[in-house]
């Protein structure tokens, strides 16, 4: 059990190295997130009403956008050089592998996430800070982290990858999403945490399923 | 394998044709008009059988995925792929035949009702499927990934309605429900229930059909590799 959490930890080091060196994943997926944010503002023209009544919608629809190109990065850098093969050729399990991988795509959402909020307040002038949505925010990310990265798993050994990530995972991703926008818009329209506990047992019901499938299906996926 | 079709499956063949034909004659001559609603409400005998099929197969295809994925045996992939293949067909007609039923009676093609949104995105999911075999060359990477895909798209579904069934729905319960414009008589529900047995049956026997071609696939692809073997 000991040597599993290390080989995580040690495989979270590894990708974190490569993004600190490489920057293509977080400084990508900002970049990007931010030009979305941009472009609302043309599509959302002067309206205050539609930014602050549709806001928990359209920052959960950015971090969505931005993450799939994470996705597509955090195992597509494991196919580059066919890394994958020395990982796949070591003594780790596939687990540990699959649950490195999604903790770093989890890091990379939750940190968008983190800064996306507070911008979007900003730029849009609506006063929605709420520390819940640190909480809902963080399980968010991992259900889609946790089930991004076995798609995402899939995909890769495609001949169609990054178009075909968001075709498979976006429907499938549908029942965390809604239920991760409704919860952000109650807690942002200020209504008490205690009447939304069942929205969130929901969500980290969604976490657990995913999670589960991820553990038991990716060594399936990634083994010849 | 035979090439030519099993003389079972003949008989299956013109035996769910002739009560297909049968099915109308109910639906359309002795069944009786509905008050509230009409003709457009015929449409419903073919809509409701469609969109249960298209349930069912896609539970078929998550089921035999998990007893390949055990066995490993190549029917069952194949029963998959094709219950995901004739299941989106039955799905997307039930769509389209529920959109012309709900222009007249809701007065609008499409609604965000949870049913109409869940069916939806089942469809969403299972095309999914097809894109993503179609773009797997190895056949065994193809056979296990595609398998654990239709597997969680079979949990997502669920999940999906789950997730939306605060939102109020209009669309009616066939099956013991209490809506009040959709109380069927007697003679209307036996022919509900016949329609959706017919079109069991009509089930069948295209499952039958798509995992013979399915085998036959197999079968040139096995041929190709030989004859490639022999070549070198």
């Amino acid at each position: 059990m000991k040597s599993t959490f290390q080989t995580i930890r040690a495989l979270i080091r590894k990708d974190m190295q490569i993004e600190s060196h490489t920057r293509e994943i977080f400084t990508v997926m900002l970049v990007f997130a931010l030009s979305i944010l941009f472009i609302l503002n043309f599509a959302l023209e002067q309206n205050v009403k539609v930014r602050t009544g549709s806001a928990a919608g359209l920052i959960w629809i950015i971090l969505i956008l931005a993450g799939q190109l994470g996705l597509n990065q955090i195992m597509g850098i494991e196919k580059q050089g066919n890394m994958i093969e020395a990982l796949l050729a070591s003594p780790v399990p596939r687990s540990a592998i699959y649950l490195s991988k999604t903790i770093s795509a989890f890091v990379f959402m939750f940190l968008m996430a983190l800064i996306i909020h507070p911008l979007y307040c900003i730029f849009y002038n609506v006063p929605m800070i709420s520390p819940d949505f640190i909480l809902v925010s963080a399980l968010g990310c991992w259900g889609y982290a946790a089930l991004g990265v076995l798609i995402s798993a899939m995909t890769i050994q495609t001949r169609t990858r990054d178009i075909l990530l968001p075709v498979l995972f976006y429907p499938l991703i549908i029942p965390l999403v809604v239920t991760t926008v409704k919860l952000t818009g109650s807690i942002l329209s200020g209504e008490n945490f205690s009447s939304l506990l069942s929205s969130l047992y929901q969500i980290l019901a969604f976490d657990i399923i995913f999670t589960a499938s991820g553990i038991l299906g990716f060594e399936l996926i990634v083994e010849d | 394998m035979n090439m030519q079709i099993p003389k079972k499956l003949k008989i299956l063949d013109w035996f769910s044709f002739f009560l297909i034909l049968f099915t109308c004659w109910l639906i359309f001559y002795k069944t009786p008009v509905e008050m509230n609603m009409g003709l457009v409400q015929k449409i419903f005998y073919f809509h409701v059988a469609y969109a249960w099929i298209g349930m069912v197969s896609f539970l078929v295809a998550a089921i035999s995925a998990i007893i390949f994925l055990r066995k490993g045996l190549f029917i069952y992939d194949a029963v998959t792929e094709s219950a995901v293949e004739i299941g989106l067909v039955f799905t997307l007609i039930a769509i389209i035949t529920g959109s012309i039923w709900a222009r007249p009676i809701w007065n609008t093609w499409w609604t965000w009702d949870p049913r109409l949104t869940t069916t939806s995105i089942m469809a969403l999911i299972y095309a999914g499927y097809l894109f993503l075999r179609g773009s797997l060359d190895n056949p065994e990477k193809r056979r296990k990934i595609t398998s654990i895909y239709s597997i969680i798209g079979c949990l997502s579904v669920p999940l999906t309605f789950f997730s939306i069934r605060g939102v109020r729905s209009i669309h009616p319960v066939v099956f013991g429900g209490d809506t009040p414009d959709f109380n069927m008589d007697s003679q209307m529900l036996r022919t509900m229930l016949i329609a959706i047995a017919v079109f069991s049956i009509f089930y069948i026997a295209v499952m039958w059909h798509r995992i013979r071609l399915a085998e036959l696939k197999e079968e040139i692809e096995q041929l190709k590799l030989t004859s490639e073997e022999d070549h070198d």
